[in-house]
């Protein structure tokens, strides 16, 4: 229980902090969106100064933080000068559509990773291990951008796959179903992308962790009392060797939002890493610091997550703390 | 406890009512205590081996630590060579911590694995700081000739020796800083019985030739009653029974005694009469 | 499959199997197993180097052996559990007449743990460490057969409440293995091996816990066990003691070999084997043995346990021995009778 309060207050301290330094550092940039409109002789320096009062771009750091967390509290991020509307809704829907991507492309890849990093410890050393292992490697020293750029030619080449953007322009019209192999048909190559850039890596980690178990002396008397392989590996072993897998599927979760952009930007898929630069350039400075603040949240809410995990998967984990 | 025939008079070690608690601290409610160590009074004269003996969570192992002050008792004294160990500056401990010495039971993780076995016996000289390279490493040599290894040994790593080795090696490197008294805290438990019976000679042999003090904490009566001048039995924190070793094992008092008499498998099967009390 | 060769020697030689054993009551027979690990250096290392003799149902064979000896080796030899991949095997391991060693995985899935169990040594490393004790008992009643959730509750109980208090038993199920004493895992350990009931019990080291009152209790399970459960037992220490008054029959293993086997009392009462004999001499008397003059010496083995670098043509034993001859460097010893029931492997005794 203390354990649980500690990582709360732990996560609660991390939020509170980045979104200040977010707010800090956005602000404290030099320039501002307005600088633009200054070059352009068409508008007046009286409607410069005036606008940048409404938005509270004279105000000092302290002040505009304060106003902005209350705000937070109300649901409002913030206003984007770039268009013209609250910050929530723009980001929240570009978070959806990220999110739609990468957490198909992590159940897809934990999917595969943990079978076939199970059955890659258990042919430890032997030929098909070694392929497997050679497989991987070779993935993992090809970069994203080569993954998806060559998956970009296979579907121009194979004519079949749409090779950009969410949907077909044709998208409202369609029926249920057809609304709904449409978006599948789009999220193919972008979660294809993203599964192949992460598996190699999952599946080391898989096999490696499993790999140090096999030998343990349980799963050896386990195996003295009869127990089938298929129990061994997947009950008895991957139980076993669960801590360092869930750590690594916390931090997985940390990625959720942003760790699609390089794929988004190529694929064209309308998520929050492309909005993200562009406000960045743009000095959009609320939308920043909002896009900034849901990254953290999802990379702190996924270690939570994965204490949370821990704290139920690994009894020893909960003596260790009433201790 | 008496002392033997020309030894000084004085103990070289005295404990009085020795007592170390530990505390669990809770989020809500009030800490558990823990009482290891309850009270204990004794003494252990030069050139004597005192064992103390009982079952796990008896308090010995805790005891050991507070004799090698390596943990502050929570109050009580103990006396080394007629020097209050409680009053002391932190540097003046620290001399008479080096003259008492403790060796665990599991040889196997006693050492810095990547460590020769050289290495492993200067270090300690090394902190001494008074001896040169040469010197250190003549002494080194002499160390491992002294408890019967040999000097080949001196490039090896621990992992390449075997258990009774090792547990020579602590005993060499426990004798590199020359202490007057020597803890050996389940030092045989973990080794075979025909190595027990070699390392038991050893300690003989040393206390001997070397006046060395021993103090033996075990779980195995027959070891101790062989070893020992004198058994001290502990439960709970506390010494329950205590005299030479035919007197506990013909007459025990206290049934923990009885207890762990009746627990040692007899190798012939045919126990002592235990006189009725 | 092979048989061990052994030359005929003074006409004294007897059958690689079952020594002078009717062979008709051996429930297991071991025909000269031979293990050897290949370490990734490509050092070879001789486990076991010719283990045979044969288990009589019913009894309770003590395997005396220390470190270095293949005792556990042995142990999990006996069920086909090799870890090591690089390991190779010879002999035979017969149970009703089937060869372990070269049964299919299937066949052996079903043997271990429901005709033949194995208790390993070290409790604390033998039980999953996340997995709560029922559970574990669980799944090896699952393995073999036991369904539904009320079977396995029932089974589960009346198991532990052979081995703990039945107010206890409830609470030893739902905890986890580092929630238990030493003691208590090792009856844990040993409710695993007695759920399926098994007709064989292999136990490793049974009673390495630091207290001498958990080892006595230890003991006495095993002795309970043996009754109410009539089963056959091979019980592997390294301390003689604890098989006194126990073992029917005793067996000294040293370097991977059969170095002395007998009838229990025989071979604590008089060792005829010169390691046997230095062992029991080593381990001190509680009582009245007179303490010699002027010191404390036990009349210790010297040198150090066996490591297999000695030579292969040479008893095993030849370095540390008080009464070898010019004949143990150059030769092996072979096992000879002694009587009907005793054997022993040494020169000193081949000409009798």
């Amino acid at each position: 229980m203390r354990y649980l309060l500690r990582r709360s207050a732990h996560a609660g301290f991390l939020l509170v902090g980045v979104s200040l330094l977010a707010f800090a550092f956005t602000v404290l940039v030099p320039g501002s969106y307005f600088d633009e409109m200054r070059l352009n002789p068409q508008i007046a320096p009286e409607t410069i100064v005036a606008l940048r009062s409404r938005y509270e771009l004279d105000r000092p750091l302290p002040v505009r933080y304060v106003h902005w967390v209350i705000g937070l509290a109300h649901g409002d991020m913030g206003f984007s000068f770039a268009y013209n509307t609250p910050v929530a809704p723009l980001l929240l829907v570009r978070a959806r559509n990220t999110l739609l991507l990468t957490v198909t492309a992590m159940l897809l890849a934990w999917g595969i990773a943990l079978p076939l990093g199970i059955w890659s410890a258990d042919h430890l050393g032997r030929l098909p291990d070694r392929l497997l292992s050679w497989g991987t490697a070779a993935l993992l020293l090809i970069p994203d951008l080569a993954l998806a750029l060559g998956l970009l030619v296979v579907a121009v080449k194979m004519g079949r796959l749409p090779t950009g953007g969410m949907v077909s322009p044709n998208f409202e019209n369609l029926s249920f179903f057809g609304k709904a192999s449409d978006l599948l048909l789009h999220m193919t190559l972008p979660v294809a992308a993203l599964v192949l850039s992460v598996l190699p890596l999952l599946v080391r980690h898989v096999r490696a962790a499993v790999a140090e178990v096999l030998v343990a002396p349980f799963l050896l008397a386990a195996e003295g009392h009869g127990i089938p392989r298929r129990t061994l590996l997947y009950r008895y072993a991957l139980a076993a060797a669960g801590n360092p897998l869930i750590a690594l599927f916390g931090f997985s979760i940390g990625t959720l939002l942003s760790g699609s952009l390089l794929i988004e930007v190529v694929m064209s898929w309308p998520g929050l890493g492309p909005f993200l630069l562009e406000a960045i350039l743009a000095r959009d400075i609320y939308v920043v610091i909002g896009g900034v603040l849901l990254s953290t949240l999802f990379l702190v809410g996924g270690n939570f997550l994965a204490d949370l995990l821990l704290y139920w998967a690994d009894p020893r984990i909960r003596t260790e703390s009433s201790a | 406890m008496t002392a033997k025939g020309n030894e000084a008079i004085e103990p070289l070690v005295r404990v009085e009512n020795l007592v170390k608690h530990y505390s669990k601290k809770r989020l809500l409610g009030s800490g558990e205590e823990v009482r290891a160590v309850d009270g204990v009074s004794f003494s252990i004269f030069r050139g004597t081996t005192l064992a103390i003996v009982g079952e796990s969570g008896s308090g010995k192992s805790t005891l050991a630590l507070c004799l090698a002050c390596l943990e502050r008792p929570t109050s009580g004294n103990i006396w080394f060579e007629e020097t209050g160990l409680s009053g002391l500056m932190e540097k003046d401990r620290r001399v008479i911590h080096r003259q008492i010495q403790l060796i665990f039971q599991d040889p196997a993780n006693s050492f810095n694995p990547r460590w020769s076995v050289l290495k492993i016996l200067t270090e300690p000289l090394v902190v001494q700081g008074n001896l040169g390279g040469g010197e250190m490493k003549s002494s080194a040599y002499a160390l491992l000739e002294q408890v019967g290894l040999s000097p080949q040994l001196g490039e090896k790593r621990p992992s390449e020796l075997s258990g009774g080795q090792r547990q020579r090696l602590a005993i060499a490197r426990a004798l590199g800083l020359r202490p007057k008294l020597l803890i050996l805290d389940e030092s045989l438990s973990a080794l075979d019985c025909s190595l027990q019976a070699q390392i038991a000679n050893l300690l003989m042999e040393l206390q001997t030739s070397l006046q060395m003090t021993y103090v033996f904490i075990s779980h195995d009566l027959a070891m101790a009653a062989h070893l020992a001048d004198e058994i001290a039995v502990m439960s709970r924190g506390q010494i329950v029974e205590r005299g030479a070793p035919e007197t506990i094992l013909t007459h025990p008092e206290s049934s923990i005694s009885r207890e762990l008499l009746a627990a040692v498998p007899r190798l012939d099967f045919s126990r002592p009469r235990l006189a009725e009390s | 499959m092979t048989f061990g060769s052994l030359p005929i020697r003074f006409g004294l030689f007897a059958p690689p199997s079952c020594f002078n054993m009717p062979c008709m009551g051996s429930i297991l027979e071991v025909r000269d197993l031979r293990v050897t690990y290949r370490s990734p250096g490509g050092n070879a290392f001789r486990a076991l180097d010719g283990v045979s003799f044969g288990l009589e149902s019913g009894e309770v064979l003590g395997i005396l052996g220390e470190s270095g000896s293949g005792k556990s080796t042995l142990a999990t030899s006996l069920l086909g559990l090799f870890h090591a991949n690089a390991v190779t095997v010879s002999g035979a391991v017969l149970f009703e007449g089937q060869d372990l060693l070269q049964a299919k995985p299937g066949d052996l899935q079903k043997i271990r743990g429901k005709r033949v169990s194995l208790i390993f040594q070290e409790p604390s490393v033998a039980l999953h460490p996340t997995m709560r004790a029922g559970r574990q008992i669980r799944h090896v009643l699952a393995a073999h057969g036991t369904k539904g959730r009320q079977g396995f509750d029932q089974r589960t109980r009346q198991v532990l409440e052979q081995l703990f208090f039945a107010e206890e038993a409830e609470r030893i199920a739902r905890s986890h293995p580092q929630e238990l004493s030493g003691g208590q895992r090792q009856r844990v350990l040993i409710a695993q091996a007695i759920a399926c009931g098994p007709s064989v019990i292999i136990a490793d080291e049974p009673t390495a816990s630091p207290d001498p009152t958990t080892q006595k209790e230890i003991l006495e399970i095993f002795r309970a066990l043996r009754k109410s459960l009539s089963l056959t037992m091979m019980f592997i220490t390294h301390n003689p003691a604890l098989l006194a008054g126990f073992a029917d029959r005793i067996l000294v293993l040293y370097a991977g070999r059969v170095i002395e086997l007998g009838p229990g009392a025989e071979v604590l009462a008089s060792p005829k084997h010169p390691y046997t004999h230095g062992l029991f001499q080593s381990i001190p008397p509680l009582l009245g043995a007179p303490r010699t003059a002027g010191g404390k010496k036990l009349p210790a083995i010297s040198g150090d346990s066996y490591s297999p670098s000695s030579a292969r043509e040479a008893c095993p034993f030849e370095p540390r021995c008080p009464e070898r001859m010019d004949i143990c460097k150059s030769r092996e010893p072979v096992l000879v009778n002694l009587s009907e029931t005793r054997t022993v492997s040494c020169f000193r005794f081949e000409d009798q």
